[in-house]
């Protein structure tokens, strides 16, 4: 049921709209690059002002709402201090002011936590960590509460990796493990694996595995399902590896798998020529954490005795990736690493944002694309409630709520002006057009971030380094 | 009153991901993040309803959640999406890792009849009565 990519962009070109072809979706790591938005022209519909998003064909329902929900009662067009005990008391601002408050509370700041950047650009990454750099922060970004165990993973025991263009020409087998396609990457089973040919695979001669603790619509998709007790990923990887081996398990079940049906995929992935593996926060949020992503990057290494097999995360959100690569190339280190020494210092579990919070090591927090009041632990949201929060975000989030400062921003990939960069799960730089205008006097967060670095070098007399 | 030893899973579904693409504070991601998935035999032995609420706790906290059914059968596992009302039942120690275990921890679920969802603004205000 190959139902993508569809090109029907004719029937929205309607005299009152245009056609942009070939839009990159900026939901979540897999940047499905063929979406088609449909604008509003000169002469708008009725009801519909001038450069309006009618249409978004190709996107899941996910990213059909981002492009179609950005100027709803939710979008921050004006920057905001906001105080009073429940910063209920909201002040709007120029941005310059706003600007200028937060550098203050970033110079002030002894120890400040910076967190965030998946969500944006490695451009506007470019400029957090030079923020990091000249403010002694600790700089952290969304991967320490997504994959970031499986780089600590990568750094102990490397990773044989690939494009998702190999893995759709190629792969016979693939193994979802921890993860769940149709919730989080709606089309990646569309664009890379169960639905689509490829150059050496016809639709539906793959087989498809879904290895998970509980079974989701997903499951009733693929090739076979296999149930696995929570937290014992673990042990059914090292059981698979030693069926590999040929050796023999005597017991009836491992981590609650009944063993024929561990023995049925084991020979699966024997007999395979191309198998490509991709792993979820199932994985990584469990027991074992990083331990989990060693042992499946030591079972890919196993199948590459038999087959040629590949691993990869499910980057969640869209430049998660890139913000592991920008840090890496700019400190050497892909998250959590603290510059208040003047150099960087890599250290997950200390310069982590959680860790840092839940243990109330940081007088001031930044926060850029992200939304930890929503996502960490209630221990790590409680010290954020006590310290002075700086928040750079389109829409009012769970975090802008709990802000003294809020920086509205322009959606890179949709209304932020100049260059901008995204890196796809598999490390493929895809380029973030402009589609349509901002709204009137939001910037993008590169520029916003620019004008927090000079702000905080002037108040600390610190000189900028010029890049060349 | 009827209690309940479950695993406790917390992790994404697409209406979560719908609702927070609309906004935080809309009311999709409210409906989408307060609700616990619990399987039918599990529900029974509560003695509640879908629609009713519960009380989630673990050894980090407790958080009253609407019941949904469970599509499919997971006897045993409680499941709540991601979001600000999962984050009061999970702890922020990470093992040295930067990660909080955010699945496979244990939970006692009890009926909790007349008790109403935290609001996201009640949610922040009980965090800052709690906050030492």
């Amino acid at each position: 049921m190959t139902t993508d990519p569809k090109d029907t962009a004719g029937i929205l070109a309607t005299p009152r709209a245009r056609v942009v072809k070939n839009v990159v979706c900026t939901f979540c790591g897999a940047l499905c690059d063929d979406i088609q938005v449909a604008i509003t022209l000169t002469g708008p519909l009725p009801r519909v002002p001038e450069g309006t998003i009618i249409e978004a064909l190709n996107a899941c329902r996910i990213g059909h709402t981002k492009f179609l929900k950005l100027r709803d009662e939710y979008r921050i067009l004006k920057p905001e201090l906001r105080s009073g005990p429940n910063k209920s008391e909201v002040r709007q601002v120029s941005l310059d002011v706003a600007v200028k408050e937060a550098a203050k509370i970033l110079a002030r700041a002894k120890r400040p936590l910076i967190y965030g950047l998946a969500s944006t650009s490695n451009e506007a990454n470019v400029k957090a960590l030079e923020l990091a750099e000249v403010s002694g922060a600790i700089v952290d970004n969304t991967s320490s509460v997504c994959h970031g165990p499986g780089i600590e993973a990568v750094q102990r025991v490397g990773i044989g990796t690939a494009t998702l263009g190999k893995i759709k020409n190629y792969a016979d087998v693939v193994i979802y493990w921890g993860c769940n396609p149709v919730a989080a990457h709606p089309r990646h089973t569309r664009r890379y694996s169960q639905f689509i040919e490829g150059m050496f695979r016809k639709e539906g001669e793959r087989k498809v595995y879904h290895i998970d603790v509980r079974p989701t619509r997903f499951s009733d998709e693929v090739t076979d399902f296999l149930q696995v007790n929570p937290g014992e990923d673990y042990e059914l990887m090292a059981v698979i590896r030693a069926l590999l081996r040929g050796r023999e398990i005597p017991q009836e079940s491992v981590a609650g798998v009944p063993m024929r049906q561990v023995r049925e995929f084991a020979a699966t992935l024997k007999s395979a020529e191309f198998i490509a593996i991709f792993f979820g926060l199932g994985l990584t949020q469990s027991r074992g954490k990083d331990h989990n992503i060693t042992q499946a990057i030591d079972l890919t290494a196993e199948l590459n005795h038999h087959a040629k097999a590949v691993i990869m995360p499910m980057r969640g959100h869209f430049n998660v990736t890139g913000a592991n690569h920008v840090s890496t190339w700019t400190f050497g280190f892909p998250f959590s690493v603290s510059l208040e020494t003047g150099a960087p210092y890599y250290m997950p579990g200390e310069a982590s944002a959680v860790d840092v919070l839940t243990r109330g090591e940081t007088d001031a927090v930044l926060v850029i694309a992200a939304d930890p009041a929503a996502s960490f632990p209630a221990a790590a949201v409680r010290h954020m409630l006590k310290v002075p929060v700086i928040t750079l975000d389109p829409k009012r989030s769970a975090t802008t709520e709990i802000s003294d400062v809020v920086l509205p921003s322009a959606y890179v990939g949709i209304e932020a002006d100049g260059i901008h960069t995204a890196y796809r799960m598999d490390g493929i730089p895809l380029q973030l057009r402009k589609i349509i205008d901002p709204p009137k006097g939001i910037e993008s967060d590169e520029h916003i971030l620019d004008m927090l670095v000079r702000e905080v070098c002037r108040l600390k007399g610190i000189k900028r380094y010029k890049h060349t | 009153m009827p209690s309940l030893e479950v695993i406790l899973l917390t992790g994404r579904t697409r209406r979560q991901g719908v609702g927070l693409e609309l906004g935080k504070l809309s009311e999709t991601y409210f409906e989408a993040t307060t609700q616990v998935r619990l399987d039918p035999s599990d529900i029974e032995k509560l003695g509640v309803e879908a629609g009713d609420t519960v009380e989630v706790k673990t050894e980090h906290g407790s958080v009253i959640l609407t019941v949904v059914v469970a599509p499919r059968p997971s006897a045993g596992i409680a499941f709540i999406p991601y979001g600000p009302w999962a984050n009061l039942v999970i702890g922020g120690e990470t093992d040295s890792t930067g990660m909080p275990t955010m699945k496979g921890l244990k939970a006692t679920i009890n009926p909790a009849p007349g008790k109403q969802v935290l609001t996201l603004q009640e949610l922040y205000a009980e965090l800052r009565a709690t906050a030492k």
